[in-house]
């Protein structure tokens, strides 16, 4: 009894595994994301794979409409890995997170084009409470970020400006 | 001689089932001390504030489970959970070398797994995703290792997903212009989050070896779908080249917990290898 229960366990995540990779049943997969978000995507690098590097920049209002600050940039371009990185590569954790999230935002703002809506969802948030919770100067008291992408094949291009947002 | 040794030895399943936790440990470990390191991005201020996530997940706030979940995934008891499974990681390396079964180590780190997949899906990727994956196979196999058709099952599920997840990459790879007009390696390596200046100064000198290499890898992605089929001395050439696969994307991209995540699902492959060809 208990082989045949695990076989057809088995069996049925393999299936679901497969026909997550059928774009046609993406909304099947939305509507329960929570069971696909346990379901391998196995389709690395495919169709098309990662192709830019992002840089995250912030600058700063003393007040609203006030001239900004220049761009800073807050979340440092990926240094070359070191060989130790076979083993041990910490750095790749945020780097990996920040390259989500962001895809997200950038994937959200292409469907929406709204930036009332978009300010409100997940990868915006995510980024504003990240951006905050960094050190600013106690002088300043808005803040305004930005997202450029660049590779060794495209020069750097600014891809999506936030709303200005008060320093919490 | 030497040869049929080592063939009689990784078709033992205690020894398979020892193999795989030697490699799993390792990635669980080195992913655990990375996520440790990094244990800031959980905290209220973090890039993976709970307090920002959950607003994602509905039935986190309206269901009672959902409550629970929420009290683990809370940043301080998640930090606890992450040195937890460092922790874990270690005792299931030790454990590799004995023979005996070890279902609640395994159950405590498949609950980490999926908190962590829960808490949020950023920063998730597929080693993470393999793991839950062999966690789950060798949770319900420890519990019922005596049969010996469980490690047929659970092993079978394994060696499944590690053909799949070549399989479903090498045929993404050919239904993609980019990929087929050999551009995907270039474009690749030309980021520096998986790339590698000198390979893509390398890749971009000579476009006849990127198109080799791109078709290679497609090429050999979709082939491992015969890994089983194939007579024995193929399979294992494939594997080899597998394994080769995996630590070249160690060196040049970076992805350290990959090499580690899938070579612990080979074993279960050599043990269905050896006994498909007896």
């Amino acid at each position: 009894m208990g082989i045949l229960f695990f076989s057809l366990f088995f069996v049925s995540i393999l299936i679901l595994t497969i026909l997550k990779e059928c774009p046609k049943l993406d909304s099947f997969f939305n509507k329960y994301h929570i069971i696909a978000s346990f379901l391998p995507n196995w389709s690395f690098f495919a169709p098309i794979p990662g192709m830019h590097d992002y840089i995250l920049r912030i600058r700063y209002y003393d007040e609203k409409g006030e001239q900004p600050s220049d761009w800073k940039i807050l979340q440092k371009k990926i240094e070359k890995r070191s060989y130790i990185s076979i083993f041990w590569n910490p750095k790749k954790k945020l780097s990996k997170i920040l390259f989500d999230v962001i895809n997200d935002l950038i994937q959200f703002n292409n469907k929406v084009r709204d930036l009332n809506y978009l300010r409100l969802s997940t990868p915006y948030l995510q980024l504003l409470n990240f951006i905050n919770g960094r050190e600013h100067p106690d002088s300043k008291k808005y803040i305004q970020f930005s997202i450029f992408r660049y590779s060794r094949i495209y020069k750097e291009e600014l891809l999506f400006q936030s709303d200005i947002h008060p320093i919490e | 001689m030497i040869m049929s040794f080592y063939i009689e030895l990784i078709a033992n399943p205690t020894f398979a089932y020892q193999g795989i936790l030697f490699f799993l440990s390792i990635s669980l470990l080195l992913t655990s001390f990375e996520e440790i390191l990094n244990k800031d991005i959980y905290q209220k201020r973090g890039i993976l504030s709970f307090d920002i996530s959950k607003l994602n997940n509905k039935w986190m706030l309206n269901t009672k489970i959902g409550r629970f979940l929420t009290l683990l995934m809370n940043e301080n008891i998640f930090i606890f959970l992450l040195y937890l499974k460092a922790i874990c990681s270690v005792y299931l390396l030790i454990l590799s070398f004995d023979t005996s079964y070890s279902p609640w180590i395994l159950m405590l780190l498949l609950m980490n797994n999926i908190l962590s997949t829960l808490r949020s899906p950023y920063g998730l990727d597929g080693a993470h995703q393999l793991q839950f994956m062999i966690l789950l196979s060798l949770s319900v196999l420890s519990f019922n290792h005596t049969s010996m058709m469980m490690h047929y099952i659970c092993f079978g599920f394994i060696s499944m997903q590690l053909i799949l997840a070549y399989f479903i990459a090498g045929l993404g790879k050919i239904l993609s212009p980019v990929w087929r007009g050999s551009y995907g390696l270039l474009l690749v390596f030309s980021t520096n989050s998986y790339g590698n200046e000198f390979i893509f100064n390398q890749f971009n000198r000579h476009r006849f070896l990127t198109a080799v290499l791109s078709w290679s890898v497609i090429l050999f992605e979709m082939s491992f779908v015969g890994v089983l089929l194939l007579p024995i001395n193929l399979g294992l050439i494939l594997c080899f080249l597998g394994i080769g696969f995996h630590l070249f994307n160690a060196i040049f991209m970076g992805l350290n917990n990959f090499f580690f995540t899938f070579l612990s699902a080979y074993p279960a492959l050599f043990f269905l290898l050896c006994k498909i060809h007896g």
